[in-house]
């Protein structure tokens, strides 16, 4: 198997003048992307940075970032992406965990961020900051294919950094072998195509914007890459740049369904297919999307440690309009007791899954990661879920306590950690509330210690300066107690009941 | 550049920079996604917090609040009437 690197490199000797991805109106070829490559990892080799080293970045989608990635994996260097919103004490752990070495990021973060742990290359993306090599530093390096003798893949490519339930960072370790078999996979299972045009329009620091955009790099086709979401701008650049194939998360496809039901809504005919990822799409929203946008429609369910483990066609599974599918050929998926044990079909329990494209593991954390496995190698997902006769999977909920907003993962312990200091506050809960546009959002249910004056805006302000953008409540209720059952335990899902009760 | 309209701009384009030859008064932060339906929560606390003013729920929907020079006209006229 070829590196990464080498699979674009190969590419760009084949077709140096076809488009190889467009961001924010620009493009770029694959000759040009290349020599951007080759000046990003000549930078980097002179400045240090050494096979295996892990360099963090607050990620934004750029042509800038994919070259990063690309001139990562050529030297056989690491990359821990990162959310620019995350407040800088979760950066500094996230970093901390990932064994960061060398920080390349904007102005914005340089202004605010002090990190002593790394010792390595400070890069500015955007003009200048103290301590730190501008871009110009990049861009006049040398633009000659890197040396890749030794590189063999198994080196530790992409942390992907999850906060875990318990507020410690667990970076998924992925190699670029790990991710080439991810990308393999999907090519099969979507018969993706170097005439496709991919489009990647979630975070480049999760997983799956990672993989749709260098999927297309490694086989000649064309990645475009959309910075920022609203359902608008992404059927601008559907239609625009001819858009034939995307994997979204339902909360992006929620909206963008309501958009194309109105009579302004651009017609779009360049799909040939479309992937929903994250929750189940409600069945009204993916009539309307097969109805509009005239193309396949595929669910798929997974986690960051397994990539896609199932999916489903609707056009030929007619009558498993529920379920997220069955197994990919390189997945087998059993539901389980809390003793490991298999269940019976129609049985609900924890989905776990065997798969090719496992993870490399929770990065430094060898414990956690066996922790994370039965004792015969099913990856407990902490989902839990039935499979039918047919060995077709339903999702029923999340075992582990979490809230998805727009895609992003939300623990409720790291928002309830933080607001359970502020002053005026006895105890907290984090709980998920609908929301139509990102399918869920946090809400926080607070009870005042007695005589506070604490007022929903003082929470709010507290939170705004100590959590992330998408930690932050949307809604905060007072209320006298927390919902607990007789063990005194927090009965998460009895809180939404509670504030509407107490609304009513 | 004042203090209000520095902030606003810096805060807007923390992760994107406004393109280049844009009319940046004009320019509509929301439409561009520059500030999303996750991030509006802690921009608005922001925003309140550094000068002292709040924003009510008509004002936060408001055509003026989407564009970098109708946010700094509304932040301005609410520190003055402070």
């Amino acid at each position: 198997m070829g590196s990464i690197a080498e699979l674009f490199f190969k590419q760009v000797k084949e077709k140096p003048d076809k488009t190889a991805i467009w961001c924010d109106g620009e493009e770029m070829t694959y000759g040009e992307l290349s020599s951007l490559v080759c000046r990003y990892a000549a930078y980097l080799k002179s400045r240090g940075v050494e096979r295996n080293d892990i360099i963090g970045i607050p990620m934004n989608n750029s042509i800038e970032s994919a070259a990063l990635m690309l001139a990562s994996a050529a030297i056989g260097a690491g990359l821990a992406p990162i959310n620019p919103t995350l407040p800088e004490e979760a950066i500094k752990t996230a970093f901390e965990a990932g064994r960061v070495k060398h920080i390349i990021a904007r102005r914005s973060f340089w202004k605010k961020f002090t990190f002593n742990g790394s010792t390595g290359l400070r890069l500015c993306l955007d003009g200048e900051a103290e301590g730190c090599d501008t871009f110009d530093s990049v861009l006049s390096s040398e633009d000659r294919i890197p040396q890749m003798d030794g590189i063999t893949g198994d080196e530790t490519w992409i942390l992907t950094m999850t906060s875990g339930s318990t507020g410690v960072p667990k970076p998924i370790e992925l190699t670029q072998n790990n991710k080439l078999k991810r990308i393999e996979a999907h090519i099969r299972l979507y018969d993706i195509t170097e005439n496709d045009r991919v489009l990647a329009a979630t975070p480049l620091y999760h997983s799956l914007a990672e993989r749709l955009v260098m999927l297309p790099l490694t086989i000649g086709a064309e990645s475009i890459l959309l910075p920022r979401f609203t359902a608008n701008l992404w059927l601008k650049c559907a239609s625009e740049q001819r858009v034939t194939f995307t994997i979204a998360v339902s909360a992006q496809l929620g909206q963008i369904a309501q958009l194309l039901s109105s009579p302004f809504a651009p017609d779009i005919t360049g799909f040939r297919s479309i992937v929903s990822s994250s929750a189940l799409l409600e069945p009204h929203v993916r009539t309307e999307l097969i109805k509009k946008l005239k193309c396949d429609f595929h669910e798929m369910y997974g986690t960051s440690e397994t990539s896609t483990a199932t999916s489903i066609n609707f056009r030929e599974a007619e009558s498993k309009q529920q379920s997220v599918g069955q197994a990919i050929p390189e997945a087998d998926i059993k539901v389980i007791n809390d003793e490991g044990e298999g269940l019976p079909s129609s049985e609900i329990g924890e989905i776990a899954i065997k798969t090719g494209l496992i993870f490399n593991g929770y990065y430094g954390q060898r414990e956690l990661t066996d922790n994370a496995f039965t004792q015969d190698g099913y990856f407990r997902t902490g989902d839990l879920g039935r499979l039918d006769e047919d060995g077709y999977l339903y999702f029923c909920g999340r075992k582990k306590e979490l809230i998805i907003t727009g895609g992003i993962n939300v623990y409720p312990y790291d928002v309830e950690q933080a607001v359970s200091q502020a002053e005026g506050v006895k105890e907290c809960a984090a709980f998920s509330y609908p929301d139509d546009r990102l399918g869920e959002v946090v809400a926080l249910a607070v009870v005042k210690e007695e005589a506070s004056e604490i007022s929903e805006r003082s929470i709010k302000l507290y939170c705004a300066k100590r959590l992330a953008d998408f930690q932050q409540p949307h809604y905060v209720f007072f209320l006298d107690t927390l919902p607990r059952n007789p063990m005194g335990k927090l009965v998460r899902n009895k809180i939404f009941e509670t504030v509407r009760a107490q609304e009513a | 550049m004042d203090r209000i309209r520095e902030f606003v701009l810096e805060h807007i384009q923390s992760e994107y920079d406004i393109p280049a030859g844009s009319d940046i008064d004009g320019f509509n932060f929301i439409e561009n996604g520059y500030i999303d339906s996750v991030g509006i929560v802690s921009f608005v606390m922001e925003l309140e917090d550094e000068f002292g003013i709040s924003f009510d729920d008509s004002e936060l929907t408001s055509s003026d609040f989407q564009t970098v020079g109708g946010l700094v006209e509304m932040i301005r006229k609410k520190t003055e009437e402070a």
